[in-house]
């Protein structure tokens, strides 16, 4: 199915806009834009026709609503022509009026009005509005698939975390047509229900009571059935979740202990440089308080005992011996004992010769004993400083190997750091976040036992009254032939219970083979591509490991999925993305534009139109280049009145475009033979 | 629509008794707003009138 021509009337920046494409055959078509030149409008307008979303009165343009009086009405005007695989085209145009209030503001008058008109091919036939529009539209672009159809290129690189699982396993709920076939077998319960009924009116009245009784434990079976595939579901569900997040928890749980120690050893070799500084203030302040005077005492004690030894050798009197009194008697002539020391005798010679030998020996020798009795008490002080400064010199070699250690600690625990971004807050959360799955399994994990048991206990209250209700019908012809529809509806009913799970299978490995051949292929094979019970997309490397895509590559695979599904689905709805490169850089907007150039090329994209809506940072010179022999159609929106802010769609690019380098310089190779 | 055609299929090859899958395939390529009750209670009623 393709878009042939978009009109649209009032709505954002555009008073009348019209896109006209029908006579050309080109499947792409670029409609680019600066920011605020209306391409969100455009969307919201695809989403009004195709979806039904809501608007309000800040959509409508500004023009009409400055027009728009109290009392008066205008109107939001979405029209689009789609050509269908059949050849013939369907209008559908969407309306919503507008009414000021007396209070002058503008809402929505009633609901939207949708009409569908198909024009066959066939040019005698007449064009005809379809009876019930909706349903026409639903089946063309189900609502489910609005996610398929109208694609954020800004979201397309988280396109597949686990928002999108409920939405891929609708989209294969809706592939196999589970939930139709669903509807069919509850068509069949009812059925079976009418007939039982009918039963018990043609028998007895305890027959009739007991139909009313299975039908009430049916619907209480029902009610618990209900109930146990919600909690079997949530099970699921949370399993799946839990399945997920385990790595992560492990890696997460080892980190929060890698940032635990790592923290830890931090605040430690803080501490210990603290004490290491405290250390050195204390060892100068012991060193300097015991006095550099005892240091040199310290070193002078042996050159003064040495003196000391020396004086000693050369006789020198004791201490206390008083000089001063020899001199007195040598003067009196009188010894202490009594004898007169004779003038010139040979003891007074001897004495005056011993006296002047001693003189300065005696003089130095008790100076120096003097000297060392400080010396002595300095040393002594020194030895008991010198404990002090030992125990800190110790003290501050053992707080410099534990700085030691502690930076080998943090350096082998570095590497476990790497690559862990979160902060110790976010792993709490997510730890938390993972604590909470596990508690929801745990509670499920009672309750589903309980509902069991409530099933078992219906089932048997239903199988007793059964057996008593058809002993209760009698045995008329009517009552048998009804119990035999009964039964076989029964039969249908059993026989197709496992039905709707195993299409589904089918469903997601036709819908997985697809993704992943097509992936694969992408990428020389490197890749393959699983769509999990549970409904998660994954790639895997050949090895079987998960692979690490890069967000252009996830970007790539979001595309694959989406016309995958076009194709298993076996519908045609076109592709339309606003700003389909999102926020890739440059590398990874080129790996995306040459992907998609080639699903076209090479047909991969089932001959599905694509629609682009992109502003100037994304459209480059080099993104066109990968287009360039699709023959995109290429449209730019014009924004021509600031105070109204109305834009007008023209061909090409924005000429405003070219005031930009890229385009300058592409402009200017291409007028010069293409850069030649 | 073709993805009820591709449900049929799936019913055509599903393990199911052959009689089941036609009722099953009669049922959902019923035109839009025919599946009720009373249709498929007169599907029952024509099959044992056809094994009568």
């Amino acid at each position: 199915m393709k878009m042939t021509s978009l009109e649209i009337s009032n709505l954002g920046v555009h008073k009348e806009l019209k896109l006209d494409v029908a006579s050309q055959q080109n499947r792409l078509i670029f409609l680019n834009g600066s920011n605020n030149h209306g391409k969100t409008s455009l969307l919201t307008a695809l989403e009004f026709v195709l979806f039904n979303a809501e608007l309000s009165g800040g959509n409508l343009s500004k023009l009409a609503a400055r027009e728009l009086e109290v009392g008066g009405s205008a109107e939001i005007r979405v029209r689009l022509k789609l050509l269908q695989p059949n050849g013939d085209v369907a209008v559908v145009t969407r309306v919503q009026p507008f009414e000021r209030t007396a209070a002058g503001i503008i809402r929505p008058d009633g609901s939207s009005e949708l009409d569908v008109t198909l024009i066959s091919r066939d040019v005698t036939v007449q064009a005809e509005s379809v009876p019930r529009p909706e349903e026409w539209l639903d089946s063309h672009f189900p609502i489910r698939f609005k996610d398929f159809v109208l694609f954020d290129g800004e979201k397309m690189t988280r396109f597949f975390d686990n928002r999108v699982k409920a939405a891929i396993e609708n989209a294969v709920r809706e592939i196999a047509r589970i939930d139709y076939f669903e509807e069919v077998i509850r068509t069949v319960k009812k059925a079976q229900a009418e007939l039982q009924s009918k039963q018990a009116k043609l028998a007895s009245k305890s027959a009739e009571k007991l139909n009313a009784e299975i039908a009430g434990f049916q619907r209480q079976l029902d009610l618990t059935e209900r109930n146990l595939e919600t909690a079997l579901r949530q099970r699921n569900s949370l399993q799946s979740e839990e399945k997920t997040l385990r790595p992560l928890i492990e890696g997460l749980k080892d980190g929060a202990k890698y940032l635990g120690e790592n923290k830890k050893l931090r605040d430690e070799h803080e501490a210990l440089l603290e004490e290491q500084k405290e250390l050195k203030i204390e060892f100068r302040r012991v060193l300097w308080g015991a006095g550099i005077s005892t240091f040199l005492a310290g070193k002078l004690k042996y050159p003064i005992e040495k003196q000391i030894e020396i004086a000693d050798k050369a006789g020198r009197y004791p201490a206390d011996f008083k000089f001063e009194a020899l001199e007195d008697v040598m003067a009196k002539g009188v010894c202490i004992c009594g004898n007169h020391i004779i003038q010139g005798s040979d003891s007074e010679a001897a004495i005056r010769a011993l006296m002047e030998r001693n003189l300065s020996a005696g003089m130095l020798g008790t100076e120096l004993s003097s000297l060392k009795a400080t010396l002595d008490r300095s040393i002594g002080l020194a030895q008991a400083n010198h404990q002090e400064v030992a125990s800190l010199i110790r003290r501050q070699r053992k707080v410099h190997s534990e700085i030691q250690a502690n930076l080998l600690s943090q350096r082998e625990l570095a590497p476990k750091l790497e690559g862990l971004s979160l902060k110790s807050d976010d792993v709490a959360s997510i730890l938390a976040n993972y604590q909470q799955i596990q508690r929801g399994i745990d509670e499920l994990k009672q309750t589903i036992p309980m509902w069991e048991s409530e099933q078992r206990s219906k089932k048997l209250e239903i199988s007793k009254r059964q057996k008593e209700f058809e002993a209760a019908i009698g045995n008329s012809a009517s009552a048998q032939l009804l119990k035999r529809q009964a039964d076989y509806l029964a039969s249908v009913i059993a026989q197709s219970s496992d039905f709707g799970q195993s299409v589904l299978e089918r469903a997601r490995i036709r819908l997985e083979s697809f993704v992943s051949e097509r992936f694969g292929r992408t990428d020389g094979g490197r890749y393959k591509t699983q769509i999990t019970d549970e409904f998660d997309v994954i790639t895997l490397n050949q090895d079987g490991t998960v692979a690490n895509l890069s967000s252009g590559q996830n970007m790539v695979k979001a595309y694959m999925f989406s016309f995958a599904l076009r194709s298993v689905i076996g519908l045609s709805f076109p592709l339309i993305v606003d700003t389909p490169y999102g926020r890739l850089d440059e590398k990874n907007r080129m790996l995306v534009a040459e992907t998609l150039s080639n699903m076209f090329k090479e047909g991969d994209s089932e001959g599905q139109q694509a629609v682009f809506l992109m502003h100037d940072g994304e459209y480059t010179p080099w993104v066109m280049e990968h287009f360039k022999d699709l023959n995109p159609l290429e449209y730019y929106l014009e924004h021509f009145d600031e105070e109204y802010e109305i834009s007008h769609l023209r061909e090409g690019i924005d000429p405003e475009w070219y005031k930009y380098s890229a385009w300058q310089f592409y402009r200017e190779t291409e007028q010069s033979g293409g850069g030649k | 629509m073709s993805s009820e055609i591709e449900l049929g299929r799936e019913i055509a090859e599903s393990e199911m008794d052959q009689d089941v899958k036609n009722f099953l395939r009669h049922l959902i390529l019923l035109p839009e707003g025919e599946l009720t009750s009373k249709r498929v209670i007169e599907l029952v009623e024509s099959l044992a009138g056809e094994s009568k």
